[in-house]
């Protein structure tokens, strides 16, 4: 089920609204919302239900089991064991058939057969839920819930589970203790107002901007030089409020719950160094990436040679995290190369001017989206070499699609992010958020389409 | 209301959940209040402001009960807007026989079969089928066209009984859903704009003629004014067309099956089947983006396969040079002109003699 579907917007939210509220104690919502998140992720296939319920009861159990076990090991231990499982089923569902096809290059006589695997959808995101969960209680960051349905309702609540936020337990924890709470109106217009937003950059702008990306990448190999370039702006924007129209989405739906969730995106083609970008851009994984990989490996702690070294780790297996593919893991090694390369010249060059900052990232983030949006590694180098008039064709670019992209990228650079918004509970905010979602919706024009980080 | 107010508490927390509600309602009554009013698609017959865009289905009905009343119809056209420009006169010169062109808009298998049903139903007589067949035809999405089913008539024909309760009631909701989208609101004001710059002729893209040939005011003006640009109306009209393909890998059963019945049903008429095209520069398009390539090739098959098995006429104008057709002679993507019309005429009435 997607947020921009009817059977979303017209029967499951409504009806999960009004049972929550009706429903009086902490617990009756805890298995609300539980058994809503299951009625959202199978209504795309339901068999998938009992692979979330089987990765949540394994780091729920684990969790209590590390809390009660007397030494440091014995945590460890505990910790390791479901971490493995985790991973386990990720590799198996996501990367099996990509190492397999690795194998066979490398030695085709002994590698096993590719199998027929369909990939659960969000099981990245509800496995980096399951892992920090275990992890942090074994740091003892936060106590395990013996609760089970508080926990279930933490991985599998609806909002955050199929494309995010990464949410960690004890960013929500305060919430989900308080479920019973009666409903704040502050909560529900900030809840309303970022769905509205959301929805609008979804369909009003992300998918509007796909209509014409989508056919000029479709005939990649006959881009003419302006037609690669327009298509690398276009999937740049598209991308941007297709994902963080998605996250504000979750964000007013947490909120129509009494769920805060954190914050996802922050103006990040703002950003003036690859470094700022990550601070701003997905933020929720790239925070992940940072406490449960970057520094458990060393950080920047070890000396400069080991810093890089883990940078690199850190954000190659953030690229492959994305998908079972070579494009992703070069996408993620060369933010790798660039943040490295900005540690070194960083202390060595003088600071740029702001704008210039702003547009040198720009132009960087989005050659790293030629490689993120490519099929393969052939259609990326095709592709950036098309962007240099390298065997450029002759497909030329909408003039419509420069407008979205000069629009856009003004956007981007001027218009605020919807955390910036004070959302009122003044009556004329109600009928501006109206007028906005009857706008968007018939933006959608009977169709729905699926966020981009579905696939992931 | 009573519901999520259960206590004073929560009815203060719902106060502005109740507000926005509220006006997303009004704001809805209100569009459907101003969709009823301007009404650009003569959905509701209100009749204030200019009827900005077609539906062929229904006003091809009407005048063909017209045009049957005057003389009987003995020989019709089916097909989608690419077949509108057949013109009836000149097939009657090739036959010998009253046509009218019966083609409507986005025309799938299953629209050939209600129309024909529908002519049938009428008592007339109906001696040649002349059916301009286009790939997406037997598109494998199955979905009927909004405009099929929404008409009442042709539905009855198809399914060959009257409409349920339940679904006059789903098209009524259907009707008013599609108010609610992009290209609704945009008609709605381009008909204001036409009615406020009081222009008539720009009005409609299309109109149909008495015997149900196609004109186009609007382009027909741009070309006598020396305006008319056909490479930026097809650029404009590419992605619509890619859209139609994408997602469509093989031809659908199911509408074989609804062309084979029409078939079957014609009894002894005779039944010409061509295959029509698109503008060369759509076809490369879709060929570098979509199974259109293949499509192409499955429905050539097919045809072969009608024409073995049921003595079917077929003929293949999916190529422009099958019928001599000049570059120039197109108004979009896929929508021939005049002079391209009259060759398909020519070329139809050459290989079906």
């Amino acid at each position: 089920m997607v947020f921009n579907s009817h059977v979303f917007l017209f029967a499951f939210l409504p009806s999960l609204f009004t049972m929550f509220w009706l429903a009086r104690s902490r617990q009756q919502r805890y298995v609300l919302l539980t058994v809503s998140g299951y009625v959202f992720y199978g209504y795309w296939n339901w068999r998938f239900c009992f692979l979330l319920l089987f990765s949540s009861l394994v780091s729920f159990v684990v969790a209590l089991l590390i809390q009660r076990a007397p030494t440091a090991a014995g945590r460890r231990g505990w910790m390791i064991t479901a971490i493995g499982i985790d991973l386990s089923i990720l590799g198996f569902f996501k990367y099996y058939n990509f190492f397999v096809s690795m194998l066979h290059l490398v030695s085709p006589g002994w590698s096993p057969t590719p199998l027929d695997i369909v990939l659960p959808i969000g099981i990245s995101f509800y496995t980096f839920h399951t892992i920090s969960y275990v992890v942090d209680v074994a740091a003892g960051r936060v106590r395990a819930t013996p609760n089970i349905f508080e926990y279930l309702t933490y991985v599998s609540l609806f909002s955050q589970l199929v494309a995010g936020p990464i949410v960690r337990f004890r960013q929500i924890e305060e919430d989900l203790e308080h479920l019973d709470r009666a409903p704040r109106e502050d909560f529900m217009a900030r809840g309303i107002g970022f769905f509205v937003v959301g929805l609008i950059k979804k369909v009003a702008v992300a998918d509007q901007i796909a209509e014409f990306v989508n056919p000029l990448l479709a005939a990649h190999e006959s881009l003419s030089t302006p037609a690669a370039w327009m298509a690398a702006l276009g999937y740049t924007l598209q991308l941007y409020y297709d994902f963080s129209g998605y996250s504000d989405m979750a964000v007013g739906l947490g909120q129509l719950f009494g769920v805060r969730i954190p914050q996802n995106f922050n103006t990040p083609y703002r950003a003036v160094s690859v470094g700022d970008f990550w601070r701003r851009w997905h933020m929720s994984l790239s925070t992940w990436l940072r406490d449960y990989l970057y520094i458990p490996l060393g950080g920047g702690r070890r000396g400069p040679a080991r810093t890089n070294v883990n940078l690199l780790v850190t954000m190659g297996l953030g690229g492959l995290w994305h998908g079972a593919n070579w494009t992703f893991v070069v996408w993620g090694l060369y933010h790798g190369v660039l943040l490295m390369a900005e540690r070194l010249l960083g202390t060595r060059w003088p600071p740029w001017p702001e704008p210039l900052a702003r547009a040198r990232t720009f132009l960087l983030v989005v050659l790293g989206w030629v490689l993120f949006r490519s099929e393969s590694l052939a259609m990326a180098l095709g592709w950036l070499g098309r962007l240099v008039g390298y065997e450029a064709g002759s497909e030329g670019a909408p003039v419509a699609l420069l407008w979205w992209v000069i629009a856009g990228v003004a956007a981007v650079n001027f218009v605020p992010e919807a955390w910036d918004i004070r959302f009122n509970v003044r009556p004329r905010w109600a009928v501006a958020y109206a007028l906005g979602f009857v706008a968007a919706y018939c933006f959608m024009n009977g169709r729905h389409s699926v966020f981009l980080y579905y696939q992931f | 209301m009573s519901l999520i107010c259960g206590t004073a508490t929560t009815g203060q927390g719902m106060r502005f959940v109740v507000l926005f509600l509220t006006a997303v309602a009004g704001v809805a009554v209100f569009l459907v209040g101003l969709a009823r009013l301007v009404d650009p698609r003569d959905d509701f017959g209100t009749g204030v402001f200019p009827v900005v865009v077609s539906d062929a289905r229904r006003e091809k009905l009407e005048q063909f009960v017209i045009y049957n009343r005057e003389r009987p119809v003995q020989g019709i056209v089916l097909g989608s807007s690419r077949s509108m420009k057949l013109r009836p006169r000149s097939l009657e010169a090739v036959f010998g026989l009253r046509f009218f062109n019966l083609s409507v808009d986005s025309a799938r298998a299953e629209d050939y079969l209600a129309l024909h049903r529908w002519v049938r139903r009428q008592g007339a007589s109906i001696r040649v089928v002349i059916v301009g067949l286009d790939v997406e035809a037997f598109h494998d999405d199955d979905a009927p066209d909004s405009t099929l089913e929404s008409n009442a008539t042709l539905r009855t024909a198809l399914e060959g009984r009257p409409l349920r309760r339940n679904e006059r009631l789903i098209q009524a909701v259907r009707r008013y859903k599609s108010v609610f989208t992009t290209s609704y609101v945009g008609d709605m004001a381009r008909s204001v704009g036409v009615r406020l710059s009081r222009i008539p002729s720009e009005a409609r893209v299309s109109v149909f003629e008495a015997d149900g040939y196609l004109r186009y005011p609007r382009w027909e003006g741009q070309r006598v004014a020396g305006t008319f640009d056909l490479e930026r109306e097809i650029e404009e009209c590419l992605p619509k067309y890619l859209r139609r393909f994408q997602g469509m890998t093989h031809l659908s059963a199911r509408r074989r099956q609804a062309l084979e019945t029409l078939i079957a049903e014609t009894d002894g008429a005779r039944v010409i089947v061509w295959l029509t095209s698109i503008h060369p520069r759509t076809a490369r398009y879709l060929e570098e983006r979509t199974h259109y390539g293949d499509l192409l090739v499955e429905t050539r098959e097919y045809l072969e396969e009608l024409h073995r098995s049921f003595g079917v006429g077929v003929h293949d104008y999916s190529e422009p040079t099958a019928y001599g057709g000049a570059p120039t002679g197109w108004y979009d993507c896929g929508h021939i002109d005049e002079t391209n019309a009259a060759r398909v005429a020519t070329s139809l009435a050459r290989d079906a003699s």
